[in-house]
């Protein structure tokens, strides 16, 4: 009888210790995006990544809507593990959220500030290394470097880190997040509004307008705080769709090279010309301290994933495969 | 990384590796003083601070500090408070650390900094209580699909693109036509004499290893050999652009079967026959008899197992993987099977990363394990084998 107890045990211990197995092939990835491209060609970020790899072949687009692809059975890094992707574009984070609380999406993105009650609610979320920029951009027509400088000083970066952007990423003073430049440190990001009172002086400024991607609620509940924290150190920022001196932007860090990462950044933001030449840090320096740009935050890819999804690792989904078994 | 050398002194491996880190320091330190010294004025005062932002320990702080301040003292730094402050932050960067200084004199600033190379981590693990023992054969970066045994101190090692062999420091290779690889690669090597064919999903390569290496890939179905009993293998033929056997086996004894696909398989005593066990996609492992015939279920297992013969216990054990994710660490347990169910007669022996293949050897009494380390993502091939005793 003990024996026979044994024997169950070290049975039971098996098949609770020993459950997963290799990369099983077959099945559908359903995934929800915010973006909404007309035509494959348009599609940029992660989903024209994945395009132009060749990894899967588009068999249905239905403009800004949806898209079907299906794995390459050629490809040359390996045939994916799963059969089809279902792509479902256009949707709202919080329509996105919703399907993945009903078991109708496998990967979803989420707001970074839904993301710890994402988590707290048992949702398994899945974030990146911080790889995405917000920043504000001067357009022109603000010439004078103190107010500018003003409004950098004004911004109190922990706050919207720790309210708005629910602690995902980091306050960022640079452009480059710490882990690609490891000298990211050396760029303040405390709020000084005695120096931004003083940078200003007496002199009233122009109201600046601020001009955000209303579709982004990130963006906007961003766009009101830096509005608030700039009245503080006497600068009127009016917060409008189009038309700013002053854009609210979310950039994704081009490269993990850091020169080429710069190079690249300032060239999307329209700042190339602004970017001396140099060492990576002499360079940033020089761009920050002109404060052309006013870096806000680095934030990571955040993702929502179903128990079925495994080896996630980003959106590198040739090598994602479904775990049938998982509950 | 030199072959043939076993890991049985971990914790002596552990203290040169940490010894030879603190020795790596000076290298940087001398780089980032003359760094410092290059825009301080001469005999210019200073103070200095370091603090630590990466994930360097104690120790090693201490030692880059130490080196630090020897280097700024040779190269003629004049300590004193109420000069220049110098805060040294070791820091860290996606290819490794940063040294960065910064020279404060009031309101003004100047930043110096170095890139420290990044040690590769040990590769050794602790060892305790072995029943399987380890004996590390070779590593490298690209995948390792299979290695045998050809000799005392040297070894047949097969990757998705080429085939080496290698003796001591001395490696030829032998480049493969280009073979499409499914995305999770297998493969497997027969050594027949000088001879030997290597499976790929979807071709096979036959050629010699003595005196040279020189042969032929040709597009094939041809079934792979997975253990042979009694002179006896079971051949199975695998999926072409997949990871697994579509389930067609023979045995000269039972012609050929059709099972249910699966990753890999073993083989045990029982009384006069065998018992085999095929790791299924389903991640259950199912017992079959000498006739391949169901014979009911081992557990849920990993994807890939194999079995060894020994001298001890049951004289044959079936090595069973733990890999629940690519991005975990593993760990290979040693099972028999008594009354048809599965026994655990060994404790886990750790790997750092994923086992990417499990073959017995052509010896029949050792096995390869494959791993790929989850922090240096270099594939290392083992040969383990079953010890009496603990």
């Amino acid at each position: 009888m003990r024996r026979f107890a044994c024997l169950l045990l070290a049975a039971v211990s098996l098949a609770a210790a020993y459950a997963a197995v290799r990369p099983r092939y077959g099945g559908v990835l359903r995934v929800e995006l915010r973006a909404a491209p007309q035509t494959p060609e348009t599609a940029d970020g992660n989903l024209g990544a994945l395009l132009v790899s060749g990894a899967f072949r588009v068999s249905q687009w239905d403009a800004n809507r949806r898209a079907v692809l299906v794995a390459n059975e050629q490809y040359q890094g390996g045939r994916p593990f799963v059969d089809t992707i279902e792509v479902e574009m256009g949707r709202s984070l919080r329509d996105q959220m919703v399907d993945f609380e009903l078991g109708k999406a496998h990967v979803v993105e989420v707001d970074p500030a839904e993301a710890p009650r994402a988590a707290q609610r048992g949702l398994r979320i899945w974030s990146s290394q911080p790889n995405e920029l917000l920043a504000l951009v001067f357009t022109g027509g603000v010439d004078n470097p103190r107010v500018r400088e003003a409004l950098a000083l004004s911004i109190d970066r922990t706050a919207i880190h720790t309210v708005l952007l629910g602690r995902q990423g980091a306050p960022a003073g640079g452009l480059l997040p710490h882990w690609l430049s490891g000298y990211a440190f050396l760029f303040p990001t405390a709020r000084d509004l005695p120096r931004a009172q003083k940078a200003l002086g007496p002199t009233r400024s122009a109201p600046l307008t601020l001009e955000y991607d209303s579709s982004d609620t990130t963006l906007r509940a961003v766009a009101e705080r830096l509005a608030l924290n700039a009245r503080e150190a006497g600068l009127t920022l009016r917060i409008a769709p189009q038309g700013g001196e002053v854009r609210l932007v979310r950039r994704r860090i081009p490269d993990v090279n850091p020169a080429r990462a710069l190079t690249a950044l300032a060239e999307s933001l329209g700042l190339e010309g602004r970017l001396p030449s140099g060492d990576p840090y002499a360079s940033e320096r020089a761009l920050v301290e002109s404060h052309w740009i006013i870096p806000l935050a680095h934030l990571p890819e955040i993702y929502g994933l179903s128990p079925h999804v495994r080896d996630w690792a980003g959106w590198d989904l040739p090598r994602v495969w479904l775990d049938a078994s998982a509950p | 990384m030199r072959p043939f050398r076993r890991f049985l002194f971990f914790p002596i491996a552990l203290l040169l590796a940490t010894s030879l880190r603190a020795q790596n320091m000076d290298a940087p330190a001398r780089d980032l003083a003359a760094r410092i010294l290059a825009v301080m004025a001469p005999r210019e005062a200073s103070r200095v601070t370091v603090e630590n932002r990466s994930s360097l320990g104690a120790a090693e702080v201490a030692a880059a500090q130490r080196a630090l301040q020897a280097e700024l003292g040779r190269q003629g730094l004049q300590s004193a408070p109420g000069g220049a402050e110098i805060r040294i932050t070791l820091s860290a960067n996606r290819t490794g650390y940063l040294w960065v200084a910064e020279i404060l004199r009031g309101e003004e600033r100047q930043v110096v900094m170095t890139d420290v190379p990044r040690p590769s981590a040990p590769t050794g693990m602790p060892v305790a209580n072995l029943t399987i023992e380890r004996e590390l054969l070779w590593e490298q970066e690209e995948p390792i699909l299979d290695a045998a045994v050809l000799g005392p101190r040297r070894l047949l090692v097969l990757s998705p693109t080429r085939v080496a062999v290698i003796q001591d420091t001395n490696r030829s290779f032998w480049m493969l036509p280009p073979i499409p690889q499914p995305r999770d690669p297998r493969g497997r090597l027969a050594l027949e004499g000088d001879r030997y064919r290597a499976y790929l999903p979807g071709a096979v390569c036959t050629s010699t290893w003595r005196p040279a290496l020189a042969g032929e890939c040709l597009p094939s179905t041809e079934p792979w050999p997975i253990r042979t009993v009694s002179g006896t293998p079971l051949q199975a033929s695998f999926v072409a652009s997949r990871n697994y056997f579509d389930g067609r086996v023979a045995l000269s004894a039972s012609g050929v079967k059709t099972l249910p696909p699966f990753y890999s398989a073993a083989v045990v005593p029982e009384a006069a026959t065998s018992l085999w066990i095929f790791a299924g996609l389903d991640g259950r492992a199912q017992l079959y008899d000498a006739s391949l015939e169901p014979a009911g279920l081992f557990g849920t297992a990993g994807s890939d197992l194999t079995s060894v013969d020994s001298t001890c216990g049951a004289r044959a054990q079936v090595l069973v993987t733990k890999r629940s994710n690519e991005t975990e660490s593993d760990a290979v347990q040693a099972y028999e099977v008594s009354g048809r169910m599965a026994v655990a007669v060994s404790e886990p022996l750790e790997f750092p990363g994923p086992v990417t293949a499990l073959w017995t050897a052509p010896d029949g009494r050792t096995a390869v394990a494959v791993s790929r380390h989850l922090k240096t993502n270099r594939y290392a091939a083992f040969r383990l084998s079953i010890a009496c005793g603990r």
